[in-house]
């Protein structure tokens, strides 16, 4: 059977084309995404990250959401609105936050509609049939630890959401981009040989943002879904030593459902299933200064039986 | 206590709550509103007497069926404790006849 062509085999002048069209459907795992947008920064920050991704005919392939970024003219700022079949969900961003916008109204797309799965906001990565989740505030850390695990040889499921099966207890992968902030761009930029960044976007409210491509491993993983057996909570602390507790299990819950987008949603199938979870799970704090002395801590974690 | 008659605890919203135990604690989701509480390993102990008894029970019930054994003023003081917070969270009920 002849495979989907990838977005790459696609030049940069024509997928803005078909953007600006009829749109394009990209298989997003485990979606398909229907994308427009007239805007250059999408068309380059799509061809920049999502080279490696299907991309399949917006005639034949039923897509789950269309999603656009549209311009929008306010005054003598120029703008720009995200729309999920019309409506806009949010207030315009800035012009250069277009692709940035795209991620984040793909993210809420997914935690505002789909049901089927408790939606965790956390990162979620695998080495050896085992996934960790990293449920975190911002500001802890959770994307760089994510990028840099990623790159130093776990399979990336997601760095900002974990798609739990409430029935089988097992995530679901969906890879996309890393969302990088300020200072962790430069960080991750020096070490991810090989793999394309997109747009920066500055000044946004997140501050500096940019996003890394996934890596292909964890793209051509996407279809086998992983059962958690850690959750670890990281904590960056500037000039912090390493430092690893035991986070207590019954805290462990609580907090993973505050970070629950919909568990309420499932009522209590919603709250068992994310006790089992944590039930199976070692919980663990991390503070960490050096991305080193944390790589190195979960590698021995990863080595346990 | 309450003009010589002892207080008694029950739990009105038995039916829409589900507790997990673990070693450092407990903690109750109650299905009617979606709020989730952590608790102490005692105090859900003690609130999970409550759902499983059909009867109103006192604190000096509530401290047997805990200790399992004869309650000392101690004892008792923590359970009222106990007992005070989970009034608090909504999560028991006290009635006085």
């Amino acid at each position: 059977m002849k495979q989907p062509p990838r977005l790459d085999e696609l030049t940069l002048a024509e997928l803005a084309r078909r953007l600006a069209g009829d749109g394009i459907n990209l298989r997003v795992p485990p979606f398909v995404m229907n994308i427009r947008s007239s805007i250059p920064v999408v068309a380059e920050g799509l061809h920049a990250l999502y080279g490696a991704h299907e991309w399949l005919d917006v005639a034949e392939r039923f897509a789950d959401f269309h999603v656009a970024v549209a311009s929008q003219r306010r005054l003598f700022k120029k703008l720009c609105v995200f729309e999920m079949d019309g409506f806009q969900p949010f207030t315009p961003l800035a012009y250069g936050e277009a692709f940035a916008f795209l991620e984040w109204g793909m993210n809420w797309c997914i935690t505002s509609h789909c049901h089927n799965w408790l939606t965790i906001h956390s990162a979620v990565l695998e080495k050896n049939g085992r996934a960790v989740l990293l449920p975190a505030p911002p500001g802890s850390g959770k994307s760089t630890l994510c990028a840099a695990l990623m790159l130093h040889g776990w399979r990336l499921l997601s760095d900002e959401m974990a798609l739990l099966d409430p029935v089988t207890g097992l995530v679901t992968p969906a890879p996309r981009p890393v969302s990088l902030k300020n200072a962790s761009i430069d960080v991750i930029r020096q070490r991810a040989r090989g793999l394309n960044f997109g747009p920066t976007a500055h000044d946004t409210l997140k501050g500096t943002v940019a996003h890394m491509q996934v890596s292909a491993g964890s793209l051509a993983q996407a279809h086998v879904p992983a059962l958690p057996a850690w959750v670890v909570f990281p904590k960056y602390s500037k000039d912090a030593p390493l430092t690893v507790s035991e986070h207590p299990k019954s805290q462990a819950l609580v907090a993973l459902a505050s970070n629950s987008f919909n568990h309420h949603v499932h009522g209590r199938a919603g709250f068992e299933a994310l006790a089992q979870l944590i039930e199976r799970c070692g919980c663990h704090d991390l503070e960490y200064a050096s991305l080193e002395d944390a790589l190195g801590w979960f590698d021995a974690l990863e080595a346990q039986p | 206590m309450f003009g010589g008659v002892p207080t008694r605890y029950f739990c009105q919203t038995k039916s829409t709550l589900a507790l997990r135990a673990f070693e450092d604690g407990v903690v109750v989701y109650d299905e009617a509103d979606g709020s989730l509480h952590a608790l102490s390993p005692v105090a859900g102990d003690v609130l999970g007497h409550l759902i499983r008894h059909a009867e109103r029970l006192s604190d000096v019930d509530l401290a047997r069926l805990v200790l399992q054994d004869e309650p000392e003023a101690t004892d008792l003081e923590h359970i009222g404790n106990l007992l005070s917070g989970l009034v608090d969270l909504g999560l028991v009920e006290q009635a006085t006849t």
